[in-house]
Order: C-alpha cells, then sequence, then structure tokens
C-alpha cells in the first residue's frame, strides 16, 4: 500500500513535471532575441532601444544576441533553426525577402512567424558638398546621360535597389547609374567625400553627421512622405520621381511558433513600442516607428518580397 | 577646442579612469610573468571590453599594453627571460646591470625610457593623426587598396626572422581571409556548405588563437628552470643623473619608435631592436653594448613604448593596424560602432581625442605602477607556470565564445591555436598571418571596387597623384629586398 501510494505519487510528479512547459505561463524564462547584424549598427540599436521596454512589458530579461556574417545569412539561419517556443526570437530585417531570390540561402518570410515591423529607415539621395548637383532633378538628368555611380551597400542590397528603383521610377534603366558595393553606409560616404562615387542612396541618418561637417549634401529622402527629423528635406514625389524605398526592421521568430505566445508575444511587443520611451529614443536618432503587426506585416513583407524580385531580375542578380 | 574639451569629460570619468587603473595593473602584472606578452594581454581584455563603453573599452587596451610592454622588462632584467619579445633587444644590458648588485637600476631606467618614449609616441599620435586624418578623407577605393598592398608587403618584408617564412605566413593569413561569403559577388568560397562559416573565420577567436595558446601548449611541453630573483635597492637612486647624461637616447629612441611602429606590420619588437641598433653606432663606446651598457637600454626602452603609440596613426587614420595590438583594435573599434578612418575624426572627434587622453594617462601611470612592481615583482616571478597556464586556457576558451555567442568560436580559437603553435615552433612569425587575416578583406574589395568604377581598365590604381605616390612606394618595397639579393650576389662574384 504504502509502496503503490509513494509510485503514485511519483507518477503524478513525473506526470506535472513532464507538462510543465504547457502549463506554465509563457514566459517563465529570460528571451533571447539574435541580432544578424553588428553591434552598434542600425539593426542593433533599433533592437537594444526596443528590448527595454519589451522586457518590461513581457516581464523576462531579454538577451539581445549578435551573430554577424555572410551578410545576415549566419544570423538568420540561426534565428530559423531555433526552437519555436517563443524563447528566442530575432532581428529580421528586409534581405529575408530576398535571400533567395538572389540564390545565397534558401531563407524566406515563410521561414518565419512575423510579429511586426519596428522601424523603417528610409534611403535617400546625398551628393559631396563639391559636386555641382543641387536637386533630384538635376542628379537624374545628368545619371540619363551617363558616368555617374552610386553606393551605399552591398549589391542587391537595399540601398543598391532604391537606386535602381528611382531610376527606373524616372524612366531610365535600373542600371542607369552604376552600383559600386560598399560594406555600410560609412565607406561608401568615405569614397564620396573622396570623388569616388557620385551618389550615395543610403539612409539621410546615416548621411547627417558628414552633412552637418560640410562634406556632403543631402538632397532627398526616398519616404512618402517628409520625415520629422529632415523637415528641409524633400521627398522624391515632390520631384515628380514617384519611387519610394524603406530599410526595415522587424521582430520575428522562427516558423511554428503556436498561436498562444505568438499573441503574447505581439500585445507585448505592441505596448513595449508604444511606450514613450521606445518611442523617443528612436525618434531622437531620426528613425521612423512603426508597428504594423503580425497580419499586416507578413503581407507587406510578401509584396515587399516581389518588388525585389522584380528589380533584382531588371539588375541581372536573380538566380 | 570643444571636441578636446569635451573629450577630458569623457576620460575623467570615474569608470574610465577605474577601467584604466585596473587594466594597467593587469597589464604591468601579465608583462612581469615570463611568457604572457602584452599582445596576448590584449587578445584575453576583448572579451571583457565587450561590456564596456567605447572610451573605457579603448582605454582599457591602450593602458594594458603600455604597462605590459614595459613590465616585460622586469624578468628579462632579473633573469635574463624577456617577458614580451619587445624587451629582447637589451635583455643582456639589463641582466648584466642587474647582476652587478644593482637589479632596481636597470628597472629604474626601463621604467622613465618607457614613460618618456610612449609620451613622446602620444604627442606625435596627437599631432599627426589628425593632420593625416584631414587628408585622408580623399582617399578613396584606389587609395586604399595601395595602403593595405603597402601594409602587407612591409609585414611580410620588415617582419623579424627570414623574409621567405614571412611570406609564408602572411600568404595563410590571406588565404583565411578569402573564407566565407566574398563581400562584392556574395559567392560563398571555402565554405563546405557550413552556415558557420560564410560568415567568414571570426578575426577575435582566430587572433586568440594564435597569440594565446602557443605559450600554453608550450608551457605543457617545456619545463624553465627554476632561478631565485635578486632584491631590490631604493628605485629612484641615480635615476636623474643618468637621465640627464643619456637624454639624446631617450629622445631618438622615443622618436624611432614612434615612427617604425606606424610603418603597418613592424611593432614594438623590431622598433626595440632598431633602436638598440642605433643608439650602438652612434655611441662612443659600442663595445660596451651586451655588457651592462645604459643607452642600449634606455633608447630601446623608450623605443618600444614609442612604438606602441604610433602604431595606432594608420590603425585610426586608414584602419590599417600598425601592429598586432592594433590589428584586435580594429576588431574592437567595429564592435562598438566606430569604424576606422578618416571619417571618425569628422564624427566623433571627442572619442579620439579622449582616446588619445586616456594613452597619456596611462603612460603618466607607468611611474607609480613602475616603482610598485619593481618592488613586487620578486614574488611575481616565483609563481610556477603551473598556476597561470590553466586559467590562460579558461581565458581563451570564454573569450573565443563570447564573440559570437557560438561554440564554433571555440572550435575557431582551438585550430588556430595549433597552426600558431605549428607556426613558432618552426620559426614562422605569426604577426603577418594576423595582418593578412585583417587586411586581406580590404584589398580585395578595395581591388574589385576599383575594377568595377574603371570597367576593368587597370590604368585607374595610377590616375589620381596619391595613388600614384603610393603604388610607387609599393613597387620600391618590393624591389628592395630583390635589389639587397642582387648586389651580394655581385659582391660575391667579384670576390671569387
Amino acid at each position: 500500500m504504502k509502496l503503490s501510494t509513494l509510485t503514485l505519487s511519483a507518477v503524478a510528479a513525473f506526470a506535472a513535471f513532464g507538462t510543465n512547459p504547457v502549463l506554465a505561463e509563457y514566459p517563465e524564462r529570460p528571451v533571447t532575441v539574435i541580432v544578424p547584424w553588428g553591434a552598434g549598427g542600425g539593426t542593433d540599436t533599433i533592437i537594444r532601444i526596443f528590448a527595454i521596454g519589451f522586457e518590461e512589458a513581457l516581464g523576462q530579461p531579454i538577451n539581445v544576441v549578435n551573430r554577424t556574417g555572410g551578410s545576415g545569412v549566419v544570423g538568420h539561419s540561426a534565428i530559423t533553426h531555433s526552437r519555436a517556443d517563443g524563447y528566442t526570437l530575432g532581428a529580421c530585417t528586409s534581405e529575408i525577402t530576398y535571400f533567395d531570390t538572389i540564390g545565397l540561402a534558401p531563407i524566406t518570410p515563410e521561414s518565419f512567424d512575423l510579429v511586426s515591423r519596428l522601424a523603417e529607415i528610409p534611403a535617400g539621395v546625398t551628393v559631396s558638398a563639391d559636386s555641382p548637383y543641387n536637386s533630384v532633378q538635376e542628379v537624374v538628368d545628368a545619371a540619363k546621360k551617363g558616368g555617374l555611380s552610386a553606393s551605399g551597400s552591398g549589391l542587391g542590397g537595399p540601398w543598391h535597389m532604391a537606386i535602381a528603383g528611382m531610376m527606373k521610377s524616372a524612366g531610365g534603366d535600373v542600371n542607369t547609374v552604376q552600383f559600386i558595393p560598399s560594406q555600410g553606409g560609412a565607406p561608401a560616404l568615405q569614397d564620396l567625400v573622396a570623388d569616388g562615387i557620385s551618389i550615395f542612396s543610403g539612409s539621410p541618418i546615416e548621411a547627417r553627421a558628414l552633412a552637418s561637417a560640410g562634406e556632403v549634401k543631402m538632397l532627398a529622402i526616398m519616404a512618402d512622405e517628409r520625415s520629422p527629423a529632415f523637415p528641409d528635406l524633400p521627398t522624391l514625389k515632390e520631384s515628380d520621381v514617384d519611387w519610394s524605398m524603406s530599410n526595415w526592421f522587424s521582430l520575428c521568430a522562427p516558423a511554428g511558433l503556436p498561436e498562444d505566445i505568438k499573441v503574447k508575444i505581439e500585445t507585448a511587443a505592441k505596448k513595449a513600442h508604444g511606450s514613450t520611451a521606445v518611442q523617443e529614443a528612436l525618434a531622437q536618432r531620426g528613425i521612423t516607428p512603426v508597428f504594423d503587426g503580425s497580419e499586416n506585416f507578413t503581407t507587406f513583407a510578401k509584396g515587399f518580397a516581389s518588388e525585389a524580385k522584380s528589380l533584382l531580375t531588371d539588375l541581372g542578380l536573380a538566380k | 577646442m570643444s571636441a578636446i574639451a569635451e573629450a577630458f569629460v569623457l576620460v575623467t570619468q570615474p569608470e574610465v579612469i577605474v577601467t584604466i587603473v585596473v587594466a594597467s595593473l593587469l597589464g604591468i602584472i601579465i608583462g612581469a610573468i615570463p611568457g604572457l606578452t602584452a599582445v596576448m594581454g590584449v587578445a584575453l581584455l576583448v572579451p571583457i571590453t565587450f561590456f564596456m563603453d567605447p572610451v573605457p573599452a579603448i582605454s582599457a587596451i591602450a593602458a594594458l599594453a603600455a604597462m605590459a610592454i614595459f613590465s616585460g622588462d622586469i624578468p628579462g632584467t632579473l633573469l635574463r627571460i624577456p617577458g614580451t619579445p619587445a624587451s629582447a633587444a637589451y635583455v643582456d644590458d639589463g641582466h648584466a646591470i642587474s647582476k652587478s648588485g644593482r637589479p632596481e637600476y636597470a628597472l629604474g631606467l626601463s621604467m622613465i625610457s618607457a614613460c618618456v618614449g610612449g609620451v613622446i609616441g602620444v604627442l606625435l599620435l596627437m599631432t599627426a593623426a589628425p593632420i593625416l586624418a584631414r587628408f585622408a578623407t580623399n582617399f578613396s577605393s584606389v587609395e586604399y587598396f595601395w595602403l593595405a598592398l603597402l601594409g602587407l608587403s612591409c609585414a611580410a618584408i620588415i617582419s623579424a626572422g627570414s623574409k621567405i617564412k614571412g611570406v609564408l605566413s602572411l600568404l595563410f593569413g590571406l588565404w583565411v581571409a578569402t573564407i566565407g561569403i566574398d563581400a562584392v559577388a556574395g559567392q560563398p568560397r571555402f565554405t563546405f556548405g557550413s552556415i558557420e562559416l560564410t560568415g567568414g573565420v571570426s578575426f577575435i577567436p582566430a587572433m586568440i588563437g594564435m597569440f594565446a595558446l602557443p605559450e600554453v601548449l608550450r608551457n605543457i611541453t617545456a619545463r624553465a628552470k627554476k632561478q631565485e630573483p635578486p632584491t631590490m635597492g631604493p628605485v629612484f637612486r641615480g635615476l636623474g643623473t643618468a637621465m640627464r647624461k643619456r637624454w639624446r637616447n631617450l629622445l631618438r629612441g622615443g622618436l624611432t619608435g614612434s615612427v617604425i611602429g606606424a610603418l603597418p606590420g613592424a611593432g614594438a619588437d623590431i622598433a626595440a631592436w632598431v633602436a638598440y641598433a642605433i643608439a650602438k653606432r652612434r655611441s662612443k663606446t659600442p663595445e660596451k653594448f651586451g655588457k651592462g651598457h645604459d643607452e642600449g637600454l634606455i633608447e630601446a626602452g623608450a623605443a618600444n613604448n614609442g612604438a606602441l603609440s604610433g602604431a595606432w596613426v594608420p590603425t585610426l587614420v586608414f584602419g590599417i593596424p600598425g601592429d598586432s595590438i592594433t590589428a584586435i583594435v580594429i576588431g574592437v573599434l567595429y564592435l562598438k560602432g566606430l569604424e576606422p578612418g578618416p571619417i571618425i575624426f569628422v564624427k566623433t572627434p571627442e572619442l579620439v581625442y579622449a582616446i588619445f587622453f586616456a594613452f597619456l594617462m596611462a603612460n603618466l601611470l607607468l611611474i607609480p605602477f613602475g616603482w610598485a612592481i619593481i618592488k613586487a615583482s620578486r614574488h611575481l616571478l616565483r609563481i610556477p607556470p603551473a598556476y597561470f597556464a590553466p586559467v590562460v586556457l579558461a581565458c581563451c576558451i570564454v573569450g573565443s565564445y563570447a564573440i559570437n555567442n557560438t561554440a564554433f568560436g571555440v572550435l575557431t580559437m582551438l585550430v588556430f591555436g595549433i597552426v600558431g603553435w605549428l607556426f613558432e615552433e618552426n620559426e614562422i612569425p605569426i604577426a603577418p598571418a594576423i595582418l593578412g587575416l585583417v587586411l586581406g578583406g580590404m584589398l580585395e574589395f578595395n581591388f574589385v571596387t576599383s575594377m568595377l568604377k574603371s570597367q576593368g581598365d587597370i590604368a585607374i590604381f595610377f590616375s589620381r597623384p596619391v595613388a600614384a605616390f603610393l603604388g610607387v612606394c609599393v613597387l620600391f618595397v618590393w624591389i628592395f629586398p630583390v635589389f639587397g639579393v642582387w648586389r651580394r650576389r655581385k659582391i660575391k662574384g667579384v670576390r671569387t
């Protein structure tokens, strides 16, 4: 009798232990967010700002972990390979929509459960201070005659698509402006100042420090509306070029997240994102906060992927 | 001016000062233990700097290195085992003075010359770097291609020992730099289907492995015989007179060191050898060198600390490391979002000046800390290697894991550690391999983007005046050793 009670209680205890993960309220331990880009970069900054609010909303510590390299492939594939239990999340960037298109890795938006976009950084048109061009129209006209080059990211990267799309919308060919790959904004701007390239198509946020030092001129922002951080910077649409392009940063998880956990994450993320601390910290850096939620974001990512695919095919980079 | 004031505020923050003091203590102890080098100390410090702000992180590295290079003289003087390779040039002089019963005098000379040499180097850094940076904002991919090539060529040719081994080491580094997705076309190379390798060989684990692990392995395989260090008298006695008499050596050493340090690939050890040779040639009593004479000790002692600061000039201005320590620093700068290059002088001048101030502070701290370590050195030298080898190994593993939070980093560290050990056993210098690893990507990327700009016309490399000048410099560095061999052969030919 005594023995069977013991066995019974042991079985009960074991059963309780075994079912624990399901019964326990998510989240019961710290959550890791994998950032596929370097510490101190744009994605990292956004996620670390967001994590402050997210930690509070979720009630668990957030560990931001940088897994860099391979043009974002290493970090993004680390996210897809982690367990879909809500304890490992990621900071997906726009690259997930075209990794597969350019043949870099079999990663698509479907490899993830997309929670929401968190922020976007619009592209821009920046030229060196001694450049003869003073408006987007002048740049476009000169570019159509040939001989101009641009830089800001890798080949097929967001800022490459930005300049290609701008020329296409202005009635030119996607390759009118020759794109020279660079390893990020800073070296591209350096090359712009040194007259190695004629246009920097990256974000005005990156160009701001050099613009205030008088080394470069910012001509336009590739957003739908003027940015509060750069009220004097006209959009392309104001120059009759119907094109906008922003690089975006999001919160994502490996595909197959349980529905209840996904809802919890999205609710907490929304609350965190809406907090004044997060909003202010992002605005201060000229980053546009966005929160579109899982459903809208998934639709948006699909649209972005097909737009990227058509541009990259025109550019001859799709495989 | 406001940037300088801001920098001063940044450096005088309590946490920065505490970091500098702690890093200095660590450096002075690491340098004093035979076999633990300044480079290795810095490599092991890197994972700790992840948790710091940029200024304390960089200051910690600067302080640790400056202290370690000086205190490397301690085991050299007392036991005739140079604590770091940079002390090897004048180890005989220091040891001879010590044996004649005045170890404190030899170490005092080392300490003062290290401090003065370091300060000369920092002053050179403070004046030359911003001017060069102003000039370098006009550098495009073409100039960077030549600079990277110049750095690599110097690394292979100036490196201590056989040139062919230097080139071999360099080629190994260049090959490793090609692993991963190439930055222009996005094509994976030598990845063998591994996702981890698409990111390339992570630099810091490779570095920790190559510099720290061979030391651990050597400790296991070799047994050093026990020696008893001598007792110390008052450190400052007689130093003033010596310095007044040898001020020329002090200044010349500091300047020689700083300039050699600024050359890519040539670090504190080469600076010390060159300065020692200059001192000997200029001395009235060259026959006394190596037998306890102070001239070479002072000049080379100033040179190795001067080189340490000089090495930061190309590092900050062009992103091209001046020696192995600054090669690690480049990795840390990137991690902190401070891309080295002329732009950082425009974007964040206060951070650059803060680094300069931290450097100056570390060099001035050499005197009080140096005094303390000279007094304590007897006890430090009694620690058997069996105690610190496991600690170093543990630091290696933790550090290489922490950089990317992956066990793959540890694997990288172990593989490169074994490669580094094989290199050292066969007298192949490690520094060129590290420079190849750091500069290989830069060389290739700037070559390819320049070719893209010119649509395949190779003449672009000589199309701009500065580029053409740098190109000629590279060709000169290449032709020079060939010319030397040819001349030697000719002389031989005449004789036979």
